[in-house]
């Protein structure tokens, strides 16, 4: 005798006595969910390996301002525009390479540890420089040099040395000790906006905060920032710039550069931004709708098979809550074992797939995604077994026991021998004229991808 | 004047079959008493199981009424009609209808079960031997004879402690001797626990071993016998 019985046990007996509709079932649940789980995935793994790709070539700052020392700009800081967390990079001077022309050069700084995590500056070689004398260089600098110095050589430059504002005419020449080489940003950062003068540049090269800046000079100081208000920071950047006519005066470039990931280009409006995540919402929730349709179906089935077992339940004395709570009980056991395991069969998936496409494609599973995945599947499958059974629960039991109600259809279904007919064909019309209600899902289903297609 | 435990006035039940209705029972009034053991019979078609059905608030009447110690059984609602059901109310049918994925055990503890009640262990037991199911326990339907079947079925529906038993053709899946084996412990247990037995049968002989015989045909009582001495 068992020493324990309890509502969950005639649920668990149900799912051990009916294992190979149960085993439907799950594969069901599994492929529904896991569609939907492998597609959002995938897009998500898209947009983060995009994002990713952009972080890597530009930086996850949002804005660089220019010279942000000065007065207006100074203001921005302490407008909220930008969030605290903001760095700073001071620029000690401007590499000619040749000796002589600004053409090909690039300016070298003193980035403040929150500067260096925004820009991005990730090490390829070598080490970030920790005493004066010490520079790192971005990746392609060495060739702008033509040098052919490795990390630990010498590399001598010929610096232009800014005057706070500026970078003045006359050069110094200073010896560093190369001790690593940092990935590429200035090439990006150049070819995002190659109308600004040279001497604004973004720094390429990394000396250490112990360096001394040569007499004489003062460093411009650069601004990496993230926007308080990602989506209307760069407005607020305008808007500043605009109601100060002081910035404007200097000619047509702005005094600052937005560089921020967006995941459609500035030339979308923001209409058409609403319109393409609204249109990716609806996508996802067609999605969700066919894997619900899916599981609605396959629930039907199974309650259809054990309509007489609800109804003997219910002449025994059950209500119809407990029967609800014991379907309940049965698709909470399912949807623990299927939605792990259609998650998981999706992360694998799309991290196939995100290997096959090439090292570009970074896979990392999403959290708010898998949640949102796993709590819209468990409503589904709860939402989906109750939709048939409360419609099972309202059979009278003495009906459902004896199938009276699908005796009772069959009997009003207008049905004409046939003399000849082709056996498979009469067949699934017979079907259709008989359980047309249980078609209603069946139909939908495959009307739901059609429609996606279109 | 014993006060009826069950009674039905003028109840009358038709089915729509096609472009035909049935008329499956016509202005059926009756009256049963507490302890009383009666045997409905009649041909088949004749209506004596939706008259059972609707006697124990299994399907509604389309006209008529049906009382339990003076209370409307149709009044209820459908929540207050099942826990009726399980608490005052046993069923035992001719297919047996156990559930097939518990245990003998577990089928006889259902109606208890659902009423979230602690189980009588001691009555539980002591209906466990009279029914002879002791070493059947812990299988499955699907490894018992019908008899034993059959027997489970009647635990079951004795397990809540009803006042009334509806019994719907009990032995009809039965062979003769397991039948009268069966029978013999309904009528056995109905009077130990004085519980009202309504036995549905087409047997005459079944139906001879009840107090009270009411024939019916064509839905129609055509004869009652009224209690008598067995």
């Amino acid at each position: 005798m068992s020493a324990k019985f309890s509502l969950s046990s005639i649920a668990l007996g149900n799912i051990r006595g009916r294992r190979r509709q149960y085993i439907l079932l799950t594969g069901a649940i599994v492929l529904a969910i896991y569609f939907v789980a492998t597609m959002l995935l995938f897009a998500s793994t898209m947009f983060t390996s995009l994002r990713e790709r952009h972080y890597q070539r530009f930086g996850e700052q949002d804005v660089i301002i220019f010279n942000a020392a000065r007065e207006p700009l100074a203001e921005l800081m302490s407008s909220g525009i930008l969030t605290d967390d903001y760095g700073e990079a001071a620029i000690y001077g401007y590499v000619l390479p040749d000796g002589q022309s600004k053409a090909n050069g690039f300016s070298v700084a003193v980035f403040d540890e929150n500067a260096l995590a925004l820009a991005r500056k990730d090490l390829l070689a070598g080490r970030l420089p920790e005493r004066a004398g010490e520079i790192a260089l971005e990746q392609s600098m060495l060739a702008r040099l033509r040098t052919e110095a490795a990390v630990g050589d010498t590399v001598t430059l010929t610096l232009a040395i800014p005057d706070g504002v500026n970078f003045k005419d006359s050069t110094v020449q200073k010896s560093f000790k190369l001790v690593g080489v940092v990935s590429d940003k200035l090439i990006y950062l150049d070819e995002w906006n190659s109308v600004l003068p040279v001497y604004r540049d973004f720094p390429a090269g990394i000396l250490s905060a112990a360096e001394e800046i040569t007499l004489g000079g003062k460093t411009v100081i650069n601004i990496y920032g993230r926007y308080a208000a990602p989506s209307s920071g760069f407005k607020q950047m305008l808007d500043f710039y605009f109601n100060h006519e002081e910035l404007q005066n200097e000619g047509s470039e702005l005094p600052f550069e937005d560089t921020r990931y967006v995941l459609l280009s500035d030339n979308f409006s923001d209409e058409d931004i609403f319109i393409t995540y609204l249109f990716l919402i609806i996508i996802a929730l067609v999605l969700v709708l066919a894997a619900c349709l899916g599981i609605i179906n396959a629930f039907t089935s199974n309650l259809e098979a054990r309509k007489q077992q609800l109804g003997l339940l219910r002449a025994v004395g059950a209500t119809k809550k407990q029967l609800r709570e014991i379907l309940g009980r049965e698709t909470s056991l399912l949807a623990l074992f299927s939605i792990p395991l259609a998650l998981l069969l999706a992360s694998l998936t799309v991290w196939s797939l995100t290997k096959a496409m090439g090292e570009s494609y970074i896979f990392r599973p999403n959290i708010l995604v898998i949640i949102g995945v796993a709590a819209a599947g468990l409503l589904c499958v709860r939402l989906a077994a109750s939709i048939p059974l409360r419609a099972a629960a309202k059979v009278p039991p003495m009906q459902a026991i004896r199938n009276v109600e699908l005796a009772r259809k069959m009997r009003k279904s207008k049905i004409v021998s046939q003399q000849l007919f082709d056996v498979p064909l009469l067949l699934a019309k017979r079907n259709r004229t008989l359980y047309q209600s249980k078609q209603l899902g069946i139909k939908l289903s495959p009307s739901v991808p059609f429609w996606k297609c279109l | 004047m014993v006060m009826p435990i069950l009674r039905c006035l003028q109840v009358n039940k038709k089915y729509a079959v096609g472009e035909n209705t049935v008329h499956a029972l016509r202005d059926i009034t009756i009256s049963f008493e507490q302890g009383e053991i009666c045997a409905v019979r009649g041909p088949s078609g004749s209506g004596k199981s939706t008259l059972l059905h609707i006697l124990g608030g299994l399907e509604y009447p389309t006209t008529g009424k049906v009382y339990y110690q003076d209370e409307d059984l149709f009044a209820y609602n459908d929540n207050q009609l099942s826990i009726l059901r399980r608490r005052r109310f046993g069923f035992v049918f001719q297919a047996y209808n156990l559930v097939q994925e518990l245990t003998a055990y577990e089928n006889i503890l259902l109606p208890v079960l659902l009423d979230k009640k602690k189980p009588d262990e001691k009555y539980l037991s002591m209906l466990i031997e009279i029914l002879g199911l002791q070493q059947r326990l812990d299988h499955l339907p699907s490894a018992l004879s019908g008899g034993q079947q059959q027997r489970v079925a009647i635990a079951r529906a004795l397990a809540n402690k009803p006042s009334i038993l509806f019994a719907d053709e009990p032995t009809g899946n039965l062979d003769g001797k397991t039948g009268r084996e069966v029978l013999s412990l309904l009528k056995y247990v109905s009077i130990e626990m004085g519980v009202t037995l309504i036995l549905v049968t087409h047997d005459l002989h079944i139906a001879e071993q009840a107090e009270r015989i009411i024939l019916l045909e064509d839905g129609c009582i055509t004869e009652d016998s009224g209690r008598r001495e067995v």
